[in-house]
């Protein structure tokens, strides 16, 4: 089998868009047809569950807890990333990171949202 | 969202471990807390709604696929042990990361591998599950019946100099020891990053202190991170109020006040940066599977820096799969099923007869005592530093006690009931498993690169020496059963902006 991480083609800044406007679209009215499982309510989970229950679909969302605030997320103590450049530290906002992974899906487009809704 | 403001009103930033700008936005020492409130809020609108259902005190215990497709999954109600059969048109994994696996961790005590590892065994792959975070300012062990460790955060080295002292058996307390005895190691080894090189570089730098015997405290298994100069510099007001509730958490666990002496600290297992593979849709190699946050392998690579973990698991539920989900179901033909369909009936009856077969063996042991073993193994040889022979030695040994849980495990209680050793027992078998798998991938990357260090390849300072040309792909995993060698795939990296480069923290 061979592995076909479907990242996007591109200057980085727009891979996430582009992608975004190739990808297929569910009416709202057939949303409601699909019933959709997030296992985990954490800060992953918790989000996925709010932001598709408001999309119309259906969703079940289970907790090993007796209440999603025991969530483990809420042990994170430091803080989270944006490139922003606000205190004017040449910081690189369309830039991306350096050690090995898989650099090219640190796609700052997808993660400076984070600040920009917070 | 509560987050930082300066004078200005903006928000405000501070630096993190491995980068040289402030980037990181916070609330004091307690930014998942209040990021996790609002999730939850949003969480808790849908279900009084009725757009969501809520199951709490459920364990998904295994994955339903039907036609190639994730159908649903199998969970046991922890409060009356029934099974559970859940239909549905997609799955959405958010189950976090595995660091439990060394027993001791800064992970929460039910954190767990299990739905993961199920989803692995059904078709999954896992990818590089040798790269694990062990972060370097935790409190230190204290005795053998510690349960779990505390985090102090990252963000504490801003402020914080970690030192110990110069000679080996020095034993004056901290406040004694003047500064010309005293070796600031971080900043002397890495001048341009000092105390904030990434997490790797700290914990493995005092792993080396600490081996040479120059550890601090009762078990010589802790340096100092000391907060003097800033309290003296900016006031003890300023110190307050950018961590006060760090060091009251502190003075809690150890009776010391870190206003006044330096805290203890040591590394403990805190993140894992593998996990099940994904592609950019989030989608794993089972369709209809999907994976956020900690629990996939994608963003982090070797080496997750500080703050990008919250920005990935919110990215991920709040930005991505709101899309890539609707091109899934939208482009997938999916047959409505019900929970009598022959892939549900299985399913269920092999997690029954699993969850039977653990409360039947009525040996000797339970099963906290198998995985604090199972810890110590993973600790010492597929911990912060590992080497060929010693990964060998942690196979063999993983297998054996895998054995041994099978013929010598107690699960008091029954299976109709609250059963807190019997959950505990279903995810000690799982962690015996992919225990085993993370050895094998240590062993097969040979090189060191972020959290993985092979002792084989370091310069003669002790720094990592990666292998570009041969191990620059993701390594995933697919199961051909237990016990058995995992078939490897590879996905090539590809560099399109940045040059592959060396980075150096000196």
């Amino acid at each position: 089998m061979k592995l076909d991480g479907k990242i996007p083609g591109g200057p980085l800044p727009e891979k996430w868009d582009r992608h975004k406007d190739a990808l297929k679209l569910v009416s709202p009215a057939n949303k409601r047809k699909f019933d959709i499982l997030v296992v985990g309510t954490g800060l992953a989970g918790a989000s996925a569950a709010a932001s598709l229950a408001e999309l119309g679909y259906n969703v079940k969302a289970f907790c090993i807890h007796d209440s999603p605030r025991r969530a483990h997320s809420i042990a994170a103590q430091g803080g989270i990333n944006a490139a922003k450049n606000y205190p004017n530290d040449n910081d690189s906002i369309g830039g991306c990171f350096t050690t090995r992974s898989r650099a090219e899906t640190f796609d700052p487009a997808r993660r400076t949202y984070i600040a920009w809704h917070s | 969202m509560p987050f930082a403001r300066d004078y200005g009103g903006y928000l405000s930033n501070r630096s993190f471990g491995g980068a040289q700008v402030s980037r990181t936005f916070y609330a004091r020492g307690q930014t998942g807390q209040q990021l996790l409130l609002g999730a939850y809020s949003a969480l808790i609108r849908q279900v009084r709604r009725g757009n969501i259902v809520l199951l709490p005190r459920r364990e998904m215990l295994d994955l339903v696929v039907a036609d190639g497709n994730a159908r649903g999954i199998v969970c046991r109600n922890l409060v009356t042990g029934e099974i559970e059969r859940h239909p549905g048109h997609a799955v959405i994994l958010a189950t976090g990361g595995y660091g439990n696996v060394y027993f001791l961790s800064t992970n929460a005590m039910n954190s767990n591998a299990t739905a993961a590892w199920r989803c692995y065994r059904k078709g999954a792959f896992f990818a590089n599950p040798c790269f694990t975070q062990i972060h370097p300012t935790c409190i230190p062990v204290s005795g053998q019946y510690q349960s779990k460790l505390t985090l102090m955060s990252e963000s504490l080295r801003n402020d914080g100099r970690v030192w110990v002292p110069k000679r080996k058996d020095d034993r004056r307390p901290p406040a004694e020891i003047p500064e010309e005895d005293r070796d600031y190691y971080l900043e002397r080894r890495y001048p341009s990053f000092g105390n904030l090189v990434p997490r790797d570089i700290a914990s493995r730098a005092t792993k080396q202190i600490c081996d040479e015997g120059r550890g601090v405290g009762p078990t010589k298994l802790a340096v100092y991170l000391d907060f003097a100069d800033a309290v003296r510099r900016e006031g003890i007001g300023y110190i307050r109020e950018k961590y006060g509730n760090l060091f009251d958490m502190y003075e809690r666990i150890t009776g010391e006040d870190p206003y006044r002496t330096p805290m203890r600290i040591y590394p403990a297992a805190h993140y894992t940066m593998g996990g099940l593979w994904v592609d950019y849709n989030l989608m794993s190699t089972i369709a209809g599977l999907f994976v956020l946050g900690e629990a996939n392998f994608s963003d982090h690579g070797a080496n997750r820096l500080g703050a990008s973990a919250l920005m990935q698991g919110l990215a991920d539920g709040y930005f991505v799969i709101p899309y890539t989900i609707g091109d899934y179901l939208a482009g997938t033909s999916l047959p409505s099923i019900a929970a009598d369909h022959d892939a549900f009936a299985t399913t269920a009856a092999e997690v029954e007869q699993r969850v039977r077969r653990l409360t039947s063996i009525r040996g000797e042991k339970s099963p906290r005592e198998i995985h604090r073993e199972l810890g110590r193994i993973m600790w010492n040889y597929v911990g912060m530093s590992r080497n060929a022979e010693g990964l060998r030695q942690a196979v063999e040994a993983i297998r054996g006690l895998r054995d041994e849980f099978w013929q010598n495990l107690r699960v008091p209680g029954d299976v109709n009931h609250l059963n807190k050793y019997l959950e505990f027992a279903g995810r000690v078998a799982d962690f015996l498993e992919l225990a085993e798998l993370m050895a094998i991938d240590a062993l097969h990357r040979e090189e060191s690169c972020g959290g993985h260090f092979r002792e084989e390849y370091q310069t003669e300072e002790g720094e990592a020496v990666r292998n570009d040309r041969d191990f620059a792909y993701v390594a995933a995993w697919e199961f051909t059963g237990v016990g058995r060698e995992p078939t490897l795939h590879k996905e090539p990296l590809v560099f399109e902006n940045v040059p592959l480069s060396v980075r150096s923290y000196k």
